[in-house]
């Protein structure tokens, strides 16, 4: 019998996570799981691992290179993975990840993504006009991100939703727990979209325009130093993936949470200001990133616990943004709330480099869904579905209608 | 049907090639650990064994029934 605390992959864990987590803060916040890593629930302890030097960030890096090396001795190449992923932000540490992390908000521009994404919203929200009922995950939450990124990257237009969709099983690589058949369809996908930005990269190398491609090529040859293409085109794709799912996730699980919250939709709706405070209220009470791993670099007694060198800290931020001890009652949905000081973004140097963006999108995307005056279909209601990716927690669906 | 003795020799034999020790040495109640399986050869394992029976199984199965002895009577449930 299973009597472990840590069940993440059980149905009712997927469909509702935070018991299990009140559980573990209660009973064990710094707890030895029965795969022998460590999971982290509490607030302040997330926290100060997140800002800890030695906790490193790349756990998933080392175990994917593991991985390729394992299966290529049983005659399956695996390598795709290595490339997509050799370059993203949140594996990489000291002087790697601060050269990337440069690189990227020199060649960032915040002006013109305003425009950018009520452009989006608008052929969106034109596109179901005049259907009663229609899937706000499918319809819009999906592809406002893949088409903002799309056309901030100078990526061809055409390509967003296919490119979503690659992106998509590529992501499952961020998940703990995987299977083979998980594994091969990472791999056909890390393939497709390490070829597709390699392409990419060329083209915008020999024709650059006013893209934040053309510039990151641009400013990388400048130097000091110069990441080489393997990494661009790993850093480019990280770019495009990083607000995706996490953005689908933002603004699917924020509606859902204004539905079932109609006192504080009224009050948002009566009053445009709260934006920005529900907005921060949506990222702490259900996260779209759940889980961030970190390692040990050498032995260390944390809390009275000895993490060794090499063990993995599962780090739940959801888990913490609902800690009773940071939040008077954590568990209540309140966009109001104040002070808001979340882990939604992470912590320390790995802090999300694309939170403005992110809230960005979500508050005009949630300003014009709410005047839309939708709420949620019947049959929705009690049969909401969520994705088995453990990393990000989004919906499958969410079917609305047009009140 | 598969019972869990034919189940334990199928993971033995498996066990066996991976770790490439013979068959009679490999203690069905030690743990994966014990007998040198880590996180990447047990999706290994647990994809043979979906293969075999025609099952699906959560990768935490390696480690919520960590000996060939559990693991068989968890797959021999799935079966059915």
């Amino acid at each position: 019998m299973n009597t472990s605390l840590w069940n993440p992959l059980d149905t009712k864990n997927i469909s509702d996570p935070y018991p299990m987590y009140a559980r573990l803060r209660k009973e064990q916040p710094v707890y030895k799981a029965q795969t022998g890593e460590w999971i982290i629930t509490k607030y302040e302890d997330v926290k100060s691992l997140l800002k800890n030097k030695d906790f490193i960030s790349g756990n998933k890096m080392d175990w994917v290179k593991k991985g390729i090396e394992y299966f290529n001795n049983k005659d399956l190449d695996l390598s795709a993975i290595g490339e997509a992923i050799n370059s993203f932000l949140l594996f990489l540490n000291g002087d790697q990840h601060l050269q990337a992390r440069r690189l990227i908000t020199r060649a960032w521009d915040d002006r013109e993504v305003d425009d950018i994404i009520d452009s989006n919203i608008s052929h969106l929200l034109h596109c179901v006009k005049g259907n009663k009922e229609f899937d706000l995950i499918e319809k819009f939450a999906q592809p406002l991100p893949a088409m903002t990124i799309s056309k901030i990257m100078g990526l061809p237009m055409e390509d967003y939703e296919m490119l979503r969709a690659q992106g998509n099983h590529l992501l499952k690589v961020l998940d703990l727990y995987l299977t083979l058949k998980d594994m091969v369809e990472i791999e056909r996908s890390a393939h497709f979209l390490v070829d597709y930005f390699g392409q990419h990269i060329t083209r915008k190398r020999q024709h650059p325009e006013n893209d934040l491609t053309s510039k990151i090529i641009k400013l990388n040859e400048e130097g000091p130093q110069v990441v080489s293409d393997r990494a661009l085109t790993s850093l480019c794709l990280f770019l495009f993936l990083a607000g995706e799912e996490t953005t689908v996730s933002l603004i699917g699980n924020g509606m859902l949470n204004l539905f079932r919250h109609q006192d504080q939709l009224q009050l948002l709706t009566n009053d445009q200001n709260l934006m920005a405070g529900a907005i921060e209220e949506l990222l702490r009470y259900d996260s779209p990133v759940h889980v961030v791993g970190r390692i040990a670099s050498k032995n260390t007694l944390f809390k009275g616990y000895e993490i060794k060198k090499g063990e993995i800290c599962t780090l739940c931020l959801a888990s913490a943004n609902r800690d009773e001890d940071t939040y008077d009652q954590a568990a209540q949905f309140n966009i109001q709330r104040d002070p808001n000081r979340h882990l939604a973004f992470g912590n320390g140097i790995h802090f999300c480099l694309g939170d403005w963006l992110a809230k960005r999108q979500g508050a005009l995307a949630f300003s014009s869904l709410i005047k839309l005056n939708l709420g949620l279909t019947d049959s929705t209601v009690n049969s909401i579905e969520w994705n088995k990716n453990l990393s990000i927690r989004s919906l499958k669906r969410l079917n609305v209608k047009m009140n | 049907m598969d019972n869990a003795q034919e189940i334990v020799t199928f993971m033995k034999a498996l066990a066996s090639e991976e770790l490439r020790t013979s068959a009679n040495e490999i203690d069905e109640n030690a743990t994966f650990h014990e007998l040198g399986f880590d996180s990447i050869s047990s999706i290994y394992l647990l994809e043979k064994l979906e293969k075999k029976y025609e099952i699906e199984l959560s990768p935490l199965y390696f480690w919520d029934f960590p000996t060939i002895a559990l693991l068989s009577e968890q797959v021999k449930k799935e079966i059915k």
